[in-house]
C-alpha cells in the first residue's frame, strides 16, 4: 500500500459558520526555516533542495517527525517518537535492504498456475546512485511505488494462482499481452533470503478509470482484501478466529483495517490526487504535511514497519516514493457545463469546510462530522478529528466518508440515508432541486 | 578482559620506580621510555534497534542447503531465469499448484552491536524482560540469531567481528499475556510496552532498553 493512509470524512458543511477549524496550528519551525530559502515553498525547485535536508541532516529529520504529529499520544505517533531519528539506536540502526524484486506478469501467473516456482528476482531496484533532479526521483519513485515489497503476501500468492478467485478480489493484469503487469504484485527475495510473493503500494492506488484503463494514483475500489483473506482460509484449511474472520467478511471492495491495534475501524482506500497540495494526510488528520519530508518519514516508517522492522528502506527511495506521489494526477477529461446554481450553493453549504485547491480544508471535529468515530478516537491513530475529504474527481471517488459506508454520492445527500448511516447531515436537509443542482456541480470538480 | 600494563623499570638496580615521584635526573643516566597510556578496554556497544511483538510462529524446517550456514557465507549471485529458493509450504487444500501454510507473523526484536576491540566478541542474550512503564509485567524467550548479510539475514553463531557494525535479530516468545493484562490492568492491545535485555558480552552482562513498542493484530495489513 502506499504511505498516505484511506480516505477520510467528506465533510460537506451545511451548518454556515458553525463549525470551526480546530487543527489550527503554527507551521514547524523547520518549515519557516525552509520558507528562508530562496525557492517558493513546495515548487520543484524547492523540493529538490528540501531533499538534502531530509536524506542529510538526522536533526531535521527528528525534527521534521515531531512537527508531522497531530497528536503526539496516538500510538502511531508514540512508537515513532520513541525509534526514529535518534541516531547509533533505534530505527536508523536498522539494516538498509534494497531489495531484488520482479513485477508479476501475466507469463509467470501462467507458469505458476502450471506448477512452476517462483522466478528468482534480479536485480535490486535501486544502484545507490542518488538522483540529482526531480525528474529522476520521480522516476525512481515510480519504482518505488510498484516493486518495494510492504511485505510478503502468502493471500495474493494464493490468490493469483486461481483465475476466478483474482478476479473476483479485483487482482489482475493491466492488459491481456503476457509481459503484462500485475499491479501491485511482485516475487521478491525476502529478508530471509527467500523468494516470495509480496504487494506494494500499487496492490492499492492503481485502480480503474471508469472506462477500466489501470491509473496509477487512482484507488483500487474492487480490490477485496478481506475476501482475499478469508478465501485463503477456505481453500487451505488453515484456522482463523471467527470474529476475525466475521470482521474481514464485513470489510468489502476498497476497504480493510489498516491500523495495528485491535479496534475495528476500517477505512476505504482513497486516490493519491493532488497529495502536494494537501496540508493533512489521512483520515483522521494524523499527520500535519507542511513540509515533504512528513510524507518521506511517513513512507520510510511504513516500509520498515510493513517490513517486520527487521530492515529499513534507503532514505532516497523513502524520498523519492513521496516525489512520486506528488506527480501523481487524474487523467485529463473534456471540460464540464458550468454549474453556477451548483457552485454557489457549495460556496454557500460546503467551502467553509472543504476549502483550498483539493477541497480538503482543515481537519474538523469527529463529534461535529458526526460519522463513525472508531477511527478518529481509535488508539492506534486517533486525533480526535476527521480532514475533509479532499473532492478533486470526486463523482468518481465513491463510497463515500472515511470508511466507505455510503456508496453513492446522491446517496450521501440523501436524507434517507442518515437513518442508515449518521453523520455528515451537511446539505441532506436542502430541497431536491438543490440537492440535484450540488450533486451537478460537484461532477465538474 | 584484563588490561595489559607495562611496568617501567629503572637503570639503577631494578627498583620500580614511581613514575610520579621521580626526581629530574642529575646524570647523565637515559631517560626512561614513557610510559605509555593503558590501553582503554575493548568495549561493545549494543543498542536495540526495534522490536515488533505480533505472534510466536513455528520454526520452519530448514532448507538442506541452508542448514549451519556460517555466519560469512556467501550466497551465489542470482541468476537471471533460475527458480528460485521459495518457503517451505506443508501440504494443504489449495487448488491449484502450490499448497500453504498457517499465516504467521513472528515477532522478533533487532540488535545493532559493534566492537572496538581487534578480536571478535561472543554475545548471548540471557534474559529478557517485557516493562510496562518501567515495571517488569512478563518475561520473554529468544532464538534462531541471525545476522544480516548480503541483503538478509543469516544464522548467526553470536560472534561480534571488529571493525564493522553487527546487525542482528532474534526471534521472540510471548509473554503470558494474561498476566501481562493482569499487571498492567487493561487489554495489552493499544498499550506500549518495552523490552529490557541482558546480554552476556564475553561472560559481562550489559542490559539494554528498546524503544516503545504496542502489542499489535496479527490480520490487519497496517499501512
Amino acid at each position: 500500500m502506499r504511505a498516505l493512509a484511506w480516505v477520510v470524512a467528506l465533510s460537506c458543511s451545511a451548518c454556515g459558520g458553525e463549525v470551526e477549524p480546530v487543527a489550527q496550528r503554527a507551521p514547524p519551525a523547520a518549515s519557516s526555516a525552509a520558507i528562508e530559502h530562496e525557492h517558493e515553498p513546495w515548487s520543484d525547485a524547492w523540493l529538490e533542495r528540501e531533499a538534502v535536508r531530509y536524506l542529510d541532516e538526522p536533526e531535521f529529520r527528528r525534527a521534521q517527525l515531531e512537527a508531522s504529529l497531530t497528536n503526539p499520544d496516538n500510538q502511531y505517533s508514540r512508537k515513532r517518537l520513541a525509534a526514529y531519528g535518534l541516531g547509533d539506536r533505534g530505527w536508523d540502526a536498522l539494516p538498509e535492504w534494497v531489495p531484488a524484486t520482479l513485477p508479476i506478469t501475466n507469463a509467470i501467473v501462467e507458469q505458476l498456475r502450471a506448477g512452476a516456482d517462483l522466478p528468482q528476482p534480479s536485480p535490486r531496484i535501486w544502484d545507490g546512485r542518488r538522483p540529482t533532479n526531480l525528474a529522476e526521483w520521480i522516476g525512481l519513485g515510480e519504482r518505488v511505488f510498484h516493486e518495494y515489497p510492504l511485505r510478503p503476501e502468502i493471500f495474493a500468492h494464493h490468490a493469483l494462482l486461481d483465475p476466478e478467485l483474482a478476479t473476483a478480489v479485483g487482482l489482475g493484469p493491466e492488459r491481456s499481452d503476457e509481459q503484462s503487469r500485475w499491479p501491485g504484485v511482485i516475487a521478491f527475495v525476502d529478508l530471509d533470503g527467500a523468494t516470495k510473493i509480496g504487494i506494494t503500494c500499487a496492490v492499492c492506488h492503481v485502480g480503474k478509470n471508469p472506462d477500466g484503463e489501470l491509473i496509477p494514483g487512482r484507488a483500487r475500489r474492487d480490490f477485496d482484501y478481506g475476501r482475499m483473506r478469508l478465501a485463503y482460509y477456505r481453500d487451505t484449511g488453515a484456522t482463523v478466529d471467527p470474529q476475525l474472520a466475521e470482521r474481514m467478511a464485513g470489510w468489502g471492495p476498497g476497504r480493510a483495517d489498516i491500523t495495528d491495534d485491535d479496534d475495528e475501524d476500517p477505512v476505504a482506500i482513497p486516490d493519491l490526487w493532488a497529495v502536494r497540495e494537501l496540508r493533512h494526510l489521512t483520515q483522521a488528520a494524523t499527520l500535519i504535511h507542511e513540509h515533504p519530508a512528513a510524507l518521506a518519514i511517513r513512507q520510510e516508517t511504513q516500509l520498515l514497519h510493513a517490513n517486520r522492522e527487521l530492515a529499513r528502506p534507503p532514505r532516497e527511495l523513502a524520498w523519492a516514493l513521496a516525489m512520486y506521489v506528488y506527480s501523481l494526477a487524474p487523467p485529463p477529461r473534456e471540460s464540464a457545463a458550468p454549474t453556477p446554481e451548483g457552485e454557489a450553493l457549495f460556496r454557500r453549504s460546503c467551502a467553509r469546510c472543504h476549502d483550498g485547491p483539493t477541497g480538503a480544508g482543515e481537519p474538523i471535529a469527529a463529534e461535529r462530522v458526526g460519522t463513525d468515530r472508531a477511527l478518529a478516537f481509535g488508539r492506534a491513530r486517533g486525533t480526535g478529528l476527521y480532514r475533509p475529504a479532499p473532492l478533486v474527481r470526486v463523482a468518481d471517488a465513491g463510497p463515500y466518508l472515511h470508511d466507505g459506508s455510503v456508496a453513492t454520492l446522491e446517496w450521501l445527500l440523501d436524507p434517507d440515508r442518515l437513518a442508515v448511516t449518521p453523520g455528515h447531515a451537511f446539505a441532506t436537509d436542502r430541497p431536491a432541486h438543490e440537492r440535484a443542482a450540488l450533486l451537478a456541480y460537484l461532477r465538474t470538480l | 578482559m584484563f588490561l595489559a600494563l607495562v611496568s617501567a623499570c629503572t637503570a639503577g638496580g631494578g627498583e620500580a620506580e614511581k613514575p610520579d615521584t621521580k626526581p629530574v635526573a642529575e646524570s647523565a643516566a637515559p631517560e626512561p621510555p614513557p610510559r605509555p597510556e593503558p590501553e582503554p578496554e575493548p568495549t561493545t556497544k549494543i543498542s536495540v534497534a526495534s522490536v515488533q511483538m505480533i505472534q510466536d510462529c513455528p520454526d520452519p524446517e530448514p532448507a538442506p542447503e541452508s542448514a549451519d550456514v556460517p555466519a560469512s557465507a556467501e550466497r551465489a549471485p542470482a541468476q537471471p531465469g533460475a527458480t528460485a529458493r521459495t518457503e517451505p509450504y506443508k501440504r494443504g487444500r489449495a487448488p491449484v499448484g502450490k499448497s500453504f501454510r498457517q499465516p504467521c507473523d513472528q515477532s522478533t526484536v533487532q540488535l545493532a552491536l559493534e566492537t572496538d576491540g581487534d578480536a571478535p566478541v561472543a554475545v548471548e542474550i540471557k534474559a529478557v524482560r517485557i516493562l510496562s512503564q518501567g515495571k517488569e509485567v512478563g518475561q520473554i524467550q529468544t532464538r534462531k540469531p541471525t545476522i544480516w548479510t548480503d541483503n538478509s539475514y543469516q544464522p548467526w553463531d553470536q560472534t561480534v567481528a571488529p571493525g564493522a557494525p553487527t546487525k542482528a535479530s532474534y526471534k521472540l516468545s510471548m509473554p503470558k499475556w494474561s498476566e501481562v493484562e493482569t499487571a498492567i490492568g487493561e487489554s495489552s492491545f493499544g498499550h506500549m510496552f518495552t523490552l529490557e535485555i541482558d546480554i552476556a558480552v564475553d561472560g559481562q552482562i550489559q542490559t539494554v532498553s528498546s524503544p516503545e513498542f504496542p502489542r499489535e493484530e496479527p490480520h490487519v495489513i497496517v499501512t
